[in-house]
């Protein structure tokens, strides 16, 4: 049961160290019936430069990065089962979760959140998750 | 092989922002032999208020909930959890803690400083534990 790397033109590519084109991750490996992806940010997908804004913003463009991850393999929302986020600054966690809650429309995920330091600037949420399969 | 989520009452809801009762999170998710549980604090089952408290306090409190759900759950196995501190100075009154918890058993952890995002909770665990 080999390791499936999964990769989504639609993401931004995770990982890079500044001036190297060769990131050493990938932005999602499926083993068996499980799905680990990728820590995401606020990134366009086609030029991987940061996607300024409020933490409402931030919050949505990755999780569409995210939820573009889980589509290149054939799962969604529903798959994920645990989910790790890291907030810049905590004092986000409102506006933050009211906009996680709108993507998720209803379906339950576990999830940690903390506060930490983000190593790219500009980006202040990163959240990355495990998915299953039937 | 569905998603079951776990609830129970005799752990505080995670993930609440303030003002909203519901929250987008589940306690716990089971998914065949695996379970996830949610980062759980320093708070009070019942009221949903943060116990404050000594990080030993603190650590008994976030734990206790963590077993609460693994209870509900009727899982044993836990396999690997992650723990953040607010302050790492607390680290090894918080692993002294944590070893009279485990009894014995073990499991792999990682620990971090990083900023829980509820002010008074100075301590945060998550694990994955699964079944036989």
């Amino acid at each position: 049961m080999p390791k499936q790397i999964i990769t989504s033109s639609s993401a931004p590519t995770t990982g890079f160290t500044p001036g190297q084109p060769v990131s050493p991750l990938a932005q999602a490996i499926r083993f068996g019936n499980m799905l680990f992806v990728s820590g995401q940010g606020s990134l366009d997908p086609a030029t991987g430069t940061v996607v300024a804004g409020d933490i409402v913003v931030q919050t949505r463009q990755t999780l569409d990065n995210l939820m573009s991850i889980l589509a290149a393999a054939d799962a969604t929302a529903k798959n994920i089962v645990n989910m790790r986020v890291i907030l810049r600054d905590v004092a986000d966690f409102p506006r933050f979760n009211e906009t996680f809650r709108e993507y998720f429309g209803g379906e339950k995920v576990t999830r940690t959140c903390f506060g930490g330091v983000l190593h790219r600037a500009g980006i202040n949420v990163e959240i990355d998750c495990v998915a299953m399969f039937d | 092989m569905p998603k079951r989520i776990i609830s129970l009452s005799s752990a505080p809801t995670v993930g609440i922002t303030p003002g909203q009762s519901v929250s987008p999170l589940a306690q716990a998710v089971r998914f065949g032999n695996m379970l996830f549980v949610s980062g759980q604090g320093s708070v009070d089952a019942a009221t949903g208020n943060v116990v404050e408290g000594d990080i030993a306090l603190q650590t008994r409190v976030a734990l206790d909930n963590l077993m609460s759900m693994l209870a509900a759950a009727k899982a044993k196995n836990v396999v690997n959890m992650r723990v953040t501190l607010r302050d790492v100075a607390d680290f090894p009154l918080f692993n002294e803690t944590f070893r009279e918890c485990f009894d014995g058993e073990n499991v792999t952890r990682t620990c971090f400083g990083g900023t829980p995002n509820r002010a008074g909770v100075n301590v945060q665990i998550d694990c994955i534990a699964m079944f036989d």
